[in-house]
């Protein structure tokens, strides 16, 4: 899942300076799910801009609402008929979603309220790790279903580096060191063969190379 | 069952509640009677001594049975009064005459008597002072003063800087024919000198003692915490004297180990740990119901093997009337006598099977709130796992409570008299409800109570699943030579005490291993935890007695003389009598290799100068004895397998590995799922009485749950909306009690109602706000937030202290404080506490349980994590993180409650309107 953070108090009232009726809206998917955007968080901060605006002594009108996925058309559309009563409109979904919300409806204000982290997972209850870098030419299948790519701090394709001490990153103790979990994970899979083939540079070309990317599947289309 | 007929219980104390409630929850008609003026016996006057964590005192429990007793209709109550006759029906029932303000007569088919103890006199010790210098108190003065809240010191009228205990007042006393140990006191003492020292930070405090009697999940930790965290010192001491000193303190005089002179050392209070003994009604109930009484007065069991039963048909004896025990041992005897009663009961009416019923009342966290009413079909098969002997006396009880049960494991060889553990297993080969599936492993669980599906996995990798209701872990220990003796396995000459078996002791091991020439002589060494201590013991003490009597000098290595078990003090005594030499020791023996056995131990005892006589060398207390056998007590630890197992069972494990958590509300048998239970060793329970006790009351509660195949909820459950849940799993990994798995036809996460024990922690932390509880959402919450000092108070421990001081409030405060009743601390969300601010509180407190006694077991610590992130999302919108505020309560604390109270107020006070200026 795409996993999120919420940006600083500070950021998000300096963002809204100025806004005093501002629709925070959450997303049930992948911000749900890490905790970061969901119907309770959007209730958490919409209670806090409620105090922030009541300490000062401003007076706020501060909606709430959280749809299904902030990144479908059909499920912004749902938010239609009271979005253009606001100022502004507070988005706790991924990037992806304050978009989807800003193209959909011309004319309002959309604003961030989390930052967009990674594609990744619990690692346990509480702690969210990166797993993909959606590089777009996925060599998992040689690396024993480990990703140099993302989970290397250097994305080495051909490692470990030097800094690779004891099983961790050189880049911090709490992080494992991507090439020693590969290296394991063939040996257990009585795979090392696949480290003997050299990794060519990788062809970027799939990821970021010509601008925003696109899938585009003609058979599924109307 | 029994619904035409009435059972009496005599005395309202923890034991004679405990049996009440269980017996109205069995569907019986219960009479308490009381002869004093109110519910609870001593330990209605016992304090929580929670420090800022659960020291596991168990006095939560009481409040807990004095609100479930009073709440049920279904029990009568009998205050102020007595019961001076009886008569005997000719159905076998009897008519008791009850006397207090009025007389009455009472039919009923069965008593139970739980009349509780008598504490020591301890003015019947005027060398110690008592009632002459007023800084000399008894343990039941300190409960009391601990209880009212005020400075200790203010108390007692004097500066709290040194304070003693001295333990064994009245108890272990031969001169006053009290030769028992009171089992209770040396917790108790620690527990006290935990809470002593919380209030009053400088305290010093030293326990004068004669040997550390644990008891508990892991006392051994308690004693490290006091040593550690207090540093209480102990003295192995039996003071002489207590006199006044010039200055008003106290001087109490004691025999110095080191020196072995007698010294005096000053203290500012000094507090005899008083013992128990039998009540003072005991004898005329005896008579009155032809009861038997032990040597102490005690009622003595007609048959060791189930101590509720007198042999007198009808008549069960539970609680401190039997001996001593503490708070949880009281409220399992009391469950237990109420199954004796039903048992009694059902081969009354043989053939007839046994209806039982379970009510919302009988489980922890219950009472608080109703749910929409549902019957669940259930599965009434138990299934037990591990054929110990525990294993197979549940099954046994089962099956007098109706139920099939099948039994899944190897047979171990349990401890205690293998001729007992035959017939059981004779009874057991017989019963033909139930089925023995030897070899087999359970390897994955799924369902819920009333309705799991264990997959077994048999010999040659037969798999099988068998449906069940509940599940009973009897898997047993493993034993293992202690750490310090763990070299010696294997040894010649060297024997586990295991291996001898309780009685019958082949001493003529030693014949094969003699060396030749001289006395034959033995060591036994029992240097394992205190835990352990307590059931371990009396075999060594046994295998002493076994050996003296075969012509052998015995000597016994031990840190601790533990004597808590009943009649164990006799038989250590007679050992002694008999010429046994006990060695007391600080540091770990040394036994030396070589072609002879030799044994190093230091008594502490032994100056320079002395030295036992048949030890053959002394150097500064150091005995070198050459033994021809050493006898090894094993160690306890949990089985190699138990970690798998409660993975695959979703239970959770406590100290040492052992099943179930240390949490009081689960004592004995319950773990953190229901339909779970856990019994004997498997949860560091390794005497044979005590998994006996396990194992009837496990098997009670689980018939209880599921003996009828209809399982009625009544109680308020959290329920999922699926359309909102988008199966992020986290209700599924917090529950506590694991009720929370995921639908797989609805992909959606499904609470299940027969094993949610309603504490909403998981509609607390649910992302999607997909749960709620029911009787208790989130606007049923807000409701009651009004714009004042908003207090969240835990049913269980801080609402039932606040009601206390609500009623004593000073009307300007109880107008400014507004209390929101929640059953657990971890159903306040994040969100009541900003919506409270939102509201108008000028500041927030949270007050619940100590950590590690939550009644949900981890409710607690969500709710203070809650605490800790609202108070950092406040500061970052302005408003001062000290308006949010976490206590943890008792429920008998309203003193500590009160000053909560006037300390949120008073930040509020000082800080200001949260608002400059009021919107609209």
């Amino acid at each position: 899942m795409i996993v999120a953070e919420r940006k600083s108090l500070d950021e998000i009232l300096a963002m809204l300076q100025g806004c005093s009726r501002v629709l925070v809206v959450g997303c049930g998917t992948c911000v749900t799910v890490c905790m970061a955007g969901g119907e309770k968080e959007v209730g958490v901060l919409a209670s806090l801009l409620r105090l922030a605006a009541q300490r000062e002594g401003r007076t706020v009108e501060i909606g709430e609402a959280t749809i299904e996925r902030q990144c479908e058309w059909e499920f912004v559309d749902e938010l239609a008929p009271a979005i253009r009563r606001y100022d502004a409109v507070l988005s706790m979904g991924c990037g992806a979603g304050v978009q989807t919300i800003a193209q959909r409806f011309g004319g309002v204000r959309v604003l961030p309220a989390l930052n967009t982290k990674f594609i990744g997972i619990p690692e346990k209850q509480g702690m969210w790790v990166e797993m993909c870098l959606g590089c777009g030419d996925c060599v998992l299948d040689r690396t024993g279903g480990i990703c140099p790519i993302a989970r290397c701090s250097k994305g080495l394709l051909n490692g470990p580096c030097g800094g690779s001490q004891g099983g961790k990153c050189e880049v911090s103790k709490d992080t494992d060191c991507a090439w020693q979990l590969i290296y394991d994970r063939l040996a257990s899979l009585g795979r090392l063969d696949l480290l003997e083939t050299e990794f060519a540079p990788k062809d970027w070309s799939k990821n970021r190379d010509g601008g925003p990317r696109k899938v585009l599947r003609e058979e599924v289309m109307l | 069952m029994l619904e035409s007929s009435r059972v009496v219980v005599v005395g309202a104390g923890v034991a004679g509640m405990s049996a009440a409630r269980s017996l109205a929850a069995a569907g019986a008609r219960v009479t308490l009677v009381e002869k004093g003026g109110r519910l609870g016996g001593m330990a209605a006057d016992y304090a929580c001594k929670g420090t800022d964590r659960c020291n596991k005192c168990n006095v939560c429990l009481v409040h807990e049975l004095l609100r479930d007793v009073k709440s049920r209709p279904d029990i009568g109550i009998m205050t102020g009064c007595t019961v001076d006759g009886v008569a005997v029906l000719s159905s076998g029932g009897y008519v008791l005459k009850v006397g207090g303000r009025e007389r009455h007569e009472v039919e009923c088919s069965a008593v139970v008597l739980a009349t509780g103890f008598e504490p020591f006199h301890a003015s019947e010790r005027p060398e110690l002072g008592y009632g002459v210098h007023p800084a000399v108190v008894t343990a039941l003065d300190l409960e009391k003063a601990l209880r009212d809240g005020r400075g200790l010191g203010e108390k007692f009228g004097r500066s709290i800087g040194r304070v003693a205990f001295v333990q064994c007042v009245g108890s272990r006393d031969l001169q006053r024919g009290r030769g028992y140990c009171s089992r209770v006191c040396c917790m108790y003492s620690l527990r006290m000198a935990r809470a002593v020292r919380h209030r009053n930070p400088s305290a010093e405090v030293t326990v004068f003692h004669m040997d550390f009697q644990g008891a508990g999940k892991d006392p051994g930790d308690l004693r490290r915490r006091a040593e550690t965290e207090d540093g209480v010192r102990f003295v192995r001491a039996r003071p002489s004297e207590v006199a006044l000193a010039p200055d008003g303190r106290v001087v109490v005089w004691f025999e110095d180990m080191d020196g072995g002179t007698c010294r005096p050392a000053e203290f500012d209070l000094v507090v005899l740990a008083v013992g128990t003994g039998p009540g003072r009604d005991t004898r005329t109930l005896a008579d009155m119901f032809g009861l038997g009484l032990d040597e102490f007065g005690f009622f003595a069991p007609a048959d060791p093997g189930d101590e509720a039963t007198t042999g007198v048909p009808g008549v069960f004896v539970a609680g401190t009337c039997r001996g001593p025990r503490d708070i949880a041992e009281s409220v399992a005897d009391g469950e237990r006598a109420a199954l004796a009663v039903l048992r009694e009961e059902a081969a009354r009416r043989a053939g007839q099977r046994i209806a039982l019923s379970l009510s919302a009342g009988t489980w922890p966290g219950r009472r608080v709130l109703r749910g929409q009413p549902e019957t669940i079909e259930v599965s009434s098969t138990v299934l037990v796992l591990g054929g110990t002997v525990e294993g197979m006396e549940a099954a046994r009880t089962l099956s007098d409570l109706g139920c099939r049960t099948v039994i899944v494991g190897e047979e171990t060889r349990p401890d205690g008299d293998s001729g007992a553990t035959y017939t059981l297993l004779a009874r057991v080969d017989e019963d033909s409800s139930i089925d023995v599936l030897a070899g087999g492993c359970l390897v994955r669980l799924d369902g819920q109570a009333g309705g799991f599906r264990a997959t077994i996995e048999g010999p040659g990798g037969l798999v099988s699943e068998i449906g069940a209701g509940a599940l009973i872990v009897a898997t047993g220990y493993r034993r293992e030579f202690p750490e310090a003796a763990r070299g010696l396995a294997g040894r010649a000459c060297v024997v586990g005490l295991s291996e001898l078996g309780e009685s019958g002791v082949p001493w003529a091991v030693g014949e094969e291993h003699r060396k030749g020439g001289g006395g034959r002589r033995a060591v036994i060494w029992v240097g394992v935890r205190p835990d352990t201590a307590r059931a371990i013991f009396r075999q060594a003490i046994s295998a002493a007695l076994s050996a003296l009597a075969a012509g052998w000098e015995v000597y016994v290595l031990c840190p601790e003389v533990a004597v808590a078990g009943t009649g164990d003090e006799v038989l250590y005594l007679e050992a002694r009598r008999q010429g046994a030499v006990f060695v007391k020791y600080e540091e770990e023996p040394e036994v030396q290799a070589g072609s002879a056995l030799r044994v190093l131990v230091r008594d502490p005892c032994l100056g320079a100068g002395g030295a036992a006589a048949s030890a053959t060398t002394d150097v500064s207390g150091l005995l070198a004895i050459d033994a021809d056998v050493l006898v090894v007590a094993e160690e306890a630890y949990p089985p190699p397998d138990a970690s798998e197992l409660a993975r695959v069972l979703r239970v959770n494990t406590g100290p040492l590995g052992f099943f179930q958590d240390d949490n009081v509300n689960l004592l004995p048998v319950l773990t953190n799922r229901r339909g779970i239970f856990t019994i004997g060793g498997c949860r560091g329970a390794t005497g044979v009485a005590d998994a006996m006790v396990d194992a009837h009351v496990a098997a009670y509660l689980a018939a209880r749950l599921v003996g009828t195949g209809n399982l009625h909820v009544d109680w308020a459950t959290a329920r999922v909306d699926p359309d909102k849940c988008a199966l992020c799993l986290t209700c599924v990994r917090t529950c506590p009690h694991r009720a929370a798995d995921v639908d797989d036809e609805v992909r959606a996460a499904r609470i299940s109602r027969a094993a949610c024990w309603g504490c909403g922690v998981c509609a607390s932390e649910c992302p999607g706000k997909a749960i709620s509880l029911e009787s208790c959402s989130d606007d049923e919450i807000l409701a009651s937030v009004a714009p004042a000092v908003t207090a969240f108070c835990c049913d269980h421990s801080a609402l039932i202290a606040a009601e206390a001081t609500m009623a004593v409030l000073p009307t300007d405060e109880a107008a400014g404080l507004n209390i929101v009743a929640v059953p657990c601390t971890g159903k306040v969300d994040i969100i009541h506490l900003l919506k409270a601010f939102e509201r108008g509180a000028e500041a927030v407190m949270v007050a619940g349980c100590f950590d590690e006694g939550c009644h949900f077991l981890s409710g607690n610590r969500r709710a203070r994590l809650r605490v800790g992130q609202a108070a950092s999302l406040l500061k970052a919108v302005g408003i001062e993180p000290e308006r949010v505020r976490f206590y943890h309560i008792g429920p008998d604390m309203s003193a500590a409650f009160l000053e909560a109270v006037q300390e949120t107020m008073q930040v509020a006070r000082e800080l200001g309107p949260v608002m400059r200026r009021r919107a609209g």
